[in-house]
């Protein structure tokens, strides 16, 4: 399946995997991958074990691939004095230099990139100022709780201003209220036309934060493109909830529409819940039958997660079926 | 005032697009720039490591032995241990090949230069400069001479407070006749360069190896083993040893004894063969050193 779109507008991929294998000894890490990742977030999404650190490792030049090519805006992992310009990379190992303060860490980062002392200095008090992390800067990183680990490693891997950040679980660890700040972060990295390519096996924010999904399994690509677009592509059924004084005529009409498979109309009688096959074609007529007929519609949205829907469709009932 | 600060805080955070210094373009400057990033931590990580508070007890077994003799040689009248200060250099050349320079100085850059890559891996912690855009020569240039800086500081000042020692019966005027009549310096120039060298040469096949092998310990006996049967080799394998080259440069001739019957002898070697051996035997072990980081894969579970 092939549903990768660039959403900006923007032709040329900065991250590209061809044919990419990667094995360990025996044991498939992934297998035949092809990728094209465009600035904006991407979502990897996927079972433990999937391969989606693998697939993150190969994208970062941690590890090599068997077989096929990685390359970021066109550099490989070959020439690091380049490619490491473009890529930040947050990793899931909670490890650090001993005895480094939060500061010292980021300065360090950017001193071996080559940056003189006053714009290490600049760049990291910038870094930790988006993390919100100014007032523990100095602190030993021995002393931070895992969020803060965790939100100073991410400030190590946006702070030299990178093209393609690379984050590898990166809502591991973090309050409810920090999760939002580092979603909003995403949002801005992404507005700034960085490409924010996040795993994380938390459906729900997946979905919230991604332009685009990539779900994984077994090593396999499974698909990839906007959730909305893999789940008509798969066939899976949208559940859409309105919510209308009209409610029980909606439930009467829709229910004759082609691709409705289900309309079920809440006790209060304000509430419908409907699943279609094909939500594009269902709000096409739903909208003509709202102008024709005069319905008021209090709200209207899908009742479901997209990415969950998909991920349970392509992940879950496949585990089930084997 | 919590507005204030509020908004110090989105100003800082917005601001962050606006300042993107340029990185100096590939070459010197930006080389040079990095080397020094490499190697101020790999200075700050071998002299600051419990491993070098092995090496400092090891330094102290040759300094109380030397001190030993020197106190028994001022206190007893008859049957001193050194009654002259040509038998106090010759015994001081003893100690030193034998003790200073085969185990000590073996033993003390096994432990600082194991642990440069090695002591990275294990903390989990080498993937942020492999991550780093520069060069992977730097980043083993870089380490391996944060740590040959670090061990010539020791064990250089080890080699020198030893040497002082044995004057502990001949007094200071001694001393300072000796260092001025040049005798001192140069006997004691040639042990610093043995000891510079000796760090250069082990601690290059010691940084590799702990590229090369999960296991440093094994490396580290092999290579002991072959150190300690060098002087049973033939000249054409002599050559394959840090201490065929170090030997040469004794500013004292001390007369092999015990397995001298079954040991082959060599020509002894000019100055700057046994200086280009070393420079040889590190660059070799370096290039080594820096292919395998090249070809490395960070995956810690196979290294834990």
């Amino acid at each position: 399946m092939k549903a990768t779109e660039n959403t900006t507008g923007q032709t040329k991929a900065t991250v590209e995997l061809k044919g990419v294998s990667k094995f360990y000894g025996e044991i498939l890490g992934v297998n035949g991958v092809n990728l094209e990742f465009y600035p904006g977030i991407t979502g990897v999404v996927g079972p433990n074990g999937a391969g989606k650190s693998t697939l993150m490792n190969l994208m970062a030049g941690l590890v090599r691939p068997n077989r096929g090519t990685v390359s970021i805006c066109g550099i490989t992992p070959s020439q690091p004095e380049r490619f490491y310009r473009l890529v930040g990379y947050c990793t899931q190992y909670d490890q650090f230099p001993t005895g480094v303060t939060g500061r010292g860490f980021i300065k360090k980062s950017l001193r071996l990139h080559g940056y003189s002392e006053p714009d290490s200095d600049e760049l990291a008090s910038r870094a930790i100022a988006r993390v919100d992390m100014s007032d523990v800067a100095d602190d030993s990183v021995e002393s931070y709780s895992k969020g803060l680990r965790q939100r100073i490693r991410l400030a190590q891997s946006f702070c030299h201003n990178p093209k393609v950040l690379i984050l590898d679980e990166p809502l591991n660890g973090l309050d409810p209220i920090a999760r939002a700040q580092v979603n909003a972060l995403f949002r801005e990295f992404a507005a700034e036309g960085v490409s924010v390519i996040v795993s994380s096996h938390v459906l729900n924010e997946v979905d919230l934060m991604s332009d685009q999904v990539v779900l994984i399994d077994g090593g396999y690509l499974l698909a990839e493109g906007d959730a909305a677009g893999i789940r008509a592509e798969t066939g899976e059924p949208m559940k859409i909830f309105i919510r209308s004084v009209n409610a029980s005529n909606i439930a009467a009409v829709v229910f004759d529409f082609e691709h409705v498979i289900e309309a079920q109309l809440h006790r209060d009688r304000l509430g419908l819940f409907i699943q279609t096959t094909n939500a594009d074609a269902f709000f096409s007529v739903f909208n003509e039958s709202v102008l024709s007929k005069g319905w008021t519609i209090d709200a209207i949205g899908p009742a479901d997660e997209a990415v969950e829907a998909v991920y349970r469709h392509l992940i879950v009932q496949d585990k089930v079926a084997s | 005032m919590s507005k204030l600060i509020t908004n110090q805080k989105a100003n800082n955070t917005n601001g962050h697009l606006d300042f993107r210094p340029a990185l100096p373009e590939p070459g010197l400057s930006l080389w040079w720039r990095q080397f020094i990033a490499v190697l101020a931590p790999a200075i700050q990580r071998s002299i600051f490591s419990k491993r070098v508070l092995v090496a400092l007890v090891l330094i102290l077994l040759p300094l109380g032995l030397l001190t030993m003799i020197g106190i028994e040689s001022m206190n007893s009248d008859d049957d001193k241990f050194v009654s002259n200060i040509n038998q106090a250099r010759m015994t001081f050349g003893i100690v030193y090949s034998t003790f200073i320079l085969a185990a000590i100085l073996y033993i003390g850059n096994a432990l600082m230069f194991t642990s440069l890559v090695r002591g990275e891996i294990l903390e989990r912690s080498i993937h942020y400069p492999m991550l780093a855009p520069v060069k992977r020569e730097i980043l083993i240039l870089g380490r391996f001479i944060g740590g040959l800086i670090s061990a010539f500081l020791l064990f250089g000042l080890a080699t020198i407070v030893c040497y002082l020692v044995i004057y502990l019966p001949f007094g200071l005027t001694r001393l300072i006749t000796d260092l001025s009549s040049g005798i001192a310096l140069e006997q004691l120039s040639s042990y610093l360069l043995m000891t510079f060298l000796a760090c250069m040469g082990y601690g290059s096949v010691f940084m590799a190896t702990g590229l090369v092998f999960r296991n440093p310990l094994i490396p580290v006996l092999a290579v002991a083993g072959w150190e300690i049967i060098n002087f049973l080799l033939p000249p054409a394998l002599k050559v394959i040893s840090v201490v065929y080259y170090l030997k040469n440069l004794m500013p004292v001739f001390i007369e092999q004894q015990g397995l001298l019957p079954l040991a082959v002898v060599a020509e002894p070697l000019p100055l700057w063969v046994s200086v280009f051996g070393i420079l040889l035997l590190a660059t070799i072990s370096i290039s080594i050193a820096i292919f395998y980081l090249r070809r490395m894969e960070i995956r810690y579970a196979e290294d834990s």
